[in-house]
């Protein structure tokens, strides 16, 4: 398709002078930088740099929950699944380590409060806050219960906490896993979790078992894990699900016991427990979320169907069929960027394309992956037809280490694209 | 078929170096570049941010820019080959005849014949200055 002189200017490409112009005071300020967020900061400084962008985020390094089971099990190393945010300062955007307290939203006075007080100005307010534990969704689960039987589903202490209490447990014992309904973040998290600890058991603990209960029937690359975990570790794993009773209703974090739907208690060594969840804390106090917990969005932009001026991105977004994975964060992220680069330059937009790919690590040298692409129809997003799929179901062990080399290298790209390490 | 597809790529890619490299001495000259009537033949998908998008999410895991991270990665670099050779790789993998593939067969499915071709001109282009993933050449 040749491009003639008129569609070429009315690319939006030309004239960049007068464009700077135009947007010199444009002031994007984004809430949480992990995948999404750090994405949205990086790309929007390399493709309008005329914009100020300011990064809101807690931590000064943050840990990644893709490749905390890995630290789990002992096969990676803290600072490796950590990132500090100097890549993100060296690129020009404007990073603050403070939380998000509250956003004023009214026409004139777009503002987001921090916990310092400090009040930033925005032109457009980007939230990818991630996910916060449902406190009351799970009896007797609160933040006092975390400190006793951990989620780590938000890697930080919690993580450092569950490898603890894995090291210490008695060769013998039982590590019970508590797994939550859709949606929750990383489908095959819990799953992949479950692989590694068995491979540190085997190694270590080899009389121990893990017991997974489940509040589903059915889970990400199931056809993939079941027979896997057999061949790699015999009887080793328990997978109950919803129709075995698996279920859990009950938490005592004192006890480390918990009861399912229908009465069966299970005692444990180590106790994990990953809590429902919902979007993060700053969006439902922004008014994004719905009665769901989470933030209804516009496919094409990502642009909060409940509060003008607003985008919501990643974990904490309804995206439709798109997982709730850092890939597809970042992914939703570059491309929150390059609209948010055409409104506030009026340029025309891009066409929105989103993709993900989740490794899973099931031991050292046998990896899986769940991978698609994803595109937006009419405020909705959509499969893109024959794209999304799980690794083969048959194939042969060097496919396997393959994928699992895929794995770490996915990770060492996305965190240089991301943070620059 | 291949024929015309390399020698198409090395007509666009050659103009495109061209372009690009002038466009960062001198925007307007550059633009002058784009706009001769040789380069009426450079796919349009090649000039506009739909390219840049789908390229920002090939670095997810070839990393920034198409450049892999480090030496030793599983996922190789995009960058340092000839449009040409991207887009035989490229549709090697769409069309499945590529036997060390993993996950892109399935993912390249969703993409036209131009987007493939518009993705190989982009990785074998110059890097543009300034920042990991420019729309255009600043």
């Amino acid at each position: 398709m040749p491009l003639s002189r008129r569609e070429f200017l009315a690319t939006g490409l030309a004239a960049p002078a007068l464009l700077r112009a135009q947007a010199a005071s444009a002031q994007v300020v984004i809430v949480g930088g992990g995948f999404g967020g750090a994405s949205v900061a990086r790309y929007l400084r390399a493709y309008a740099p005329q914009i100020q962008v300011t990064l809101v985020e807690p931590a000064e390094r943050f840990v990644t929950c893709p490749f905390s089971n890995h630290y789990l099990a002992g096969l990676r190393s803290w600072d490796s699944i950590s990132h500090g945010y100097d890549g993100l300062r060296a690129a020009g955007v404007q990073v603050i380590h403070a939380r998000a307290e509250a956003v004023d939203v009214d026409g004139q006075q777009r503002s987001l409060r921090l916990h310092t007080g400090q009040r930033l100005q925005w032109d457009r307010l980007v939230l990818s806050p991630g996910v916060d534990m449902r406190w009351d969704a799970l009896e007797g689960y609160d933040r006092a219960a975390a400190a006793l039987a951990p989620h780590a589903w938000k890697a930080g202490a919690q993580t450092q906490l569950l490898r603890r209490q894995l090291q210490a447990m008695p060769d013998g014992g039982v590590f019970v896993m508590v797994i939550p309904d859709n949606p929750f973040r990383c489908p095959p998290g819990p799953y992949e979790r479950a692989s590694l600890v068995a491979h540190y058991l085997q190694q270590h603990k080899p009389r121990s078992k893990i017991l997974l209960l489940d509040a589903k029937n059915n889970f990400s690359k199931k056809e993939l894990f079941l027979p896997a975990w057999r061949a790699l570790y015999g009887d080793l794993i328990e997978w109950v699900s919803l129709a075995q009773d698996g279920q859990v209703v009950r938490v005592d974090a004192q006890a480390l016991e918990v009861e399912t739907a229908f009465g069966t208690r299970h005692k444990a060594a180590v106790l994990n427990v990953i809590a429902p969840q919902q979007a993060g804390l700053i969006a439902q106090r922004a008014g994004v979320t719905d009665a769901s917990g989470w933030a209804p969005v516009r496919g094409e932009d990502f642009a909060s169907l409940q509060v003008a001026g607003i985008h919501v991105l990643g974990d904490a977004a309804l995206a439709g069929p798109i997982p709730k994975s850092g890939f597809a964060a970042s992914s939703q992220g570059k491309l929150v960027a390059a609209a948010l680069a055409a409104q506030l330059v009026q340029q025309s937009m891009p066409t929105a394309v989103y993709a993900n790919t989740c490794y899973s690590l099931l031991a050292p040298d046998y990896g899986i992956s769940v991978a698609g692409m994803y595109r937006a129809e009419q405020g909705r997003i959509v499969d893109v037809p024959h794209t999304v799929g799980i690794s083969p179901l048959q194939a042969s062990a060097a496919y396997r280490a393959a994928e699992a080399r895929h794995g770490s290298a996915w990770y060492a790209a996305i965190s240089a694209d991301i943070w620059g390490r | 078929m291949a024929g015309s597809i390399e020698q198409g790529c090395k007509i666009a890619a050659a103009l495109i170096q061209k372009a690009l490299s002038a466009i960062k001495k001198n925007f307007l000259l550059g633009l002058s570049l784009l706009l001769s009537p040789c380069a009426a033949e450079i796919p349009a998908a090649w000039l506009t941010q739909d390219t840049a998008v789908l390229a920002a999410t090939c670095a997810t895991c070839h990393g920034p820019q198409g450049r892999a991270p480090s030496r030793d990665a599983s996922i190789p670099s995009l960058r340092g080959q000839s449009a040409q050779q991207l887009a035989q790789r490229l549709q090697a993998l769409q069309n499945r005849s590529a036997l060390d593939a993993t996950v892109m067969p399935q993912l390249l499915q969703g993409l036209t014949s131009q987007q493939l071709q518009a993705l190989a001109y982009w990785f074998a282009a110059p890097q543009p200055e300034g920042g990991c993933c420019a729309l255009v050449a600043p």
